[in-house]
């Protein structure tokens, strides 16, 4: 894992056309854009295009990076942008339903069995809910750094994350 | 179930992990997908297809400039129009059957008079010619000749009301629209007071 003033430097190379100094902030940021793209999404297949597009545009937009900014909430605002903006293709909905239906027959366990209803109850709220709540809950952003994130302010958040929140509890009240 | 019940059932959902060596891979695939981008923006024939677009752009917002620009010039304003009838009907009561034709260019009024009171007694018709060398405004009547860009033409209108201009290098009918070569014109009958 690299510390602040890696990160800074290898911002700096890769804003300079360093291509190998930009594949370590990847291999740093992979992950967690993946986990947010997939939660997004809840397709793994969606999560790694929209994962993708989200490097290829940090990169191709570096030079707007502000330092004062923490790169990670920058990566995350253009991933939440991407898959806000995804376009939903009419065989995605069909695709996603068949990569579920398999992932529920490859595993039986119980707890990927609720993990998929869980990631089913997160696709029923509406994009900046499931945004809002990815963000403060699984990412750990607290909500001015998740207003930062989205693009608005930290009363909308709050009032998203509650919106989101009291969904989910009567959606999901069975699995308790 | 309360916040803290609802956060914990939702961080155990775990994410799926992709196969094989996906995650050693992916930066590499990014970063092809960049190169790949990186060289097609630079690439000559990208520079030249760029600049052709901007031309065909620029070279259409100038046509539907000019068409939007040629439309509203040979289209009179009432007020224009109410102002040449005006300075018509002056003309007519000082030159009785002696008004042949009055043209408005951009120097103002010219009037061309029969030496006798010949001009037989119909109605005026107003013609607004745009070409080349500009805008021509004529107040003259069905029978006379008008000048247009040095060729004369004759003017000739029907029971129904079509105005006809006849030249040697001009052929126009109102009915057959405002645009003919590179005129643009529009012509109707002046109703006068009298």
């Amino acid at each position: 894992m690299v510390g602040m003033d890696d990160e800074q430097r290898l911002i700096i190379r890769s804003q300079s056309g360093d291509h190998e100094a930009f594949e370590t902030l990847i291999k740093e940021h992979q992950r967690m854009i993946h986990s947010l793209c997939y939660r997004m999404t809840g397709s793994l297949a969606d999560a790694a295009d929209l994962a993708q597009e989200t490097f290829i545009h940090a990169y191709l937009h570096l030079a707007q990076f502000r330092a004062e900014a923490r790169f990670s909430s920058w990566l995350y605002r253009i991933a939440v942008n991407q898959s806000l903006n995804w376009r939903q293709r009419k065989a995605r909905s069909l695709r996603l339903q068949e990569e579920w239906i398999q992932q529920a027959h490859e595993t039986e366990a119980e707890d990927s069995k609720r993990a998929l209803q869980i990631q089913d109850a997160l696709m029923k709220l509406p994009p900046k809910q499931r945004a809002a709540v990815i963000l403060t809950t699984y990412d750990g952003l607290n909500h001015a750094e998740a207003a930062q994130a989205l693009g608005c302010s930290e009363t909308t958040v709050s009032w998203r994350v509650f919106a989101a929140r009291t969904k989910l509890k009567r959606i999901l009240r069975h699995l308790k | 179930m309360n916040n803290s019940e609802l956060n914990e059932m939702l961080k155990k959902a775990a994410v799926p992990e992709p196969s094989g060596s996906y995650w050693e891979e992916f930066p590499g695939r990014v970063m092809a997908q960049v190169r790949r981008r990186e060289s097609k923006a630079s690439s000559p024939a990208r520079h030249v297809f760029v600049l052709w677009m901007r031309i065909a752009t620029a070279c259409m917002i100038f046509a539907v400039a000019a068409a939007i620009w040629s439309r509203r010039m040979a289209t009179a304003s009432d007020a224009q129009i109410a102002q040449i009838r005006k300075y018509f009907e002056e003309i007519q009561t000082l030159f009785p059957h002696q008004v042949k034709a009055l043209r408005f260019d951009q120097q103002g009024p010219h009037f061309d008079l029969a030496d006798e009171p010949s001009v037989p007694n119909s109605p005026p018709l107003y013609l607004k010619i745009c070409g080349p060398s500009g805008c021509l405004r004529f107040v003259t009547f069905s029978g006379q000749q008008i000048v247009i860009d040095g060729d004369i033409c004759e003017v000739l209108a029907n029971s129904r009301g079509e105005v006809i201009l006849a030249g040697s290098g001009l052929l126009w009918s109102s009915g057959q629209g405002r645009k003919t070569g590179s005129y643009n014109i529009e012509a109707r009958k002046l109703s006068t007071a009298s």
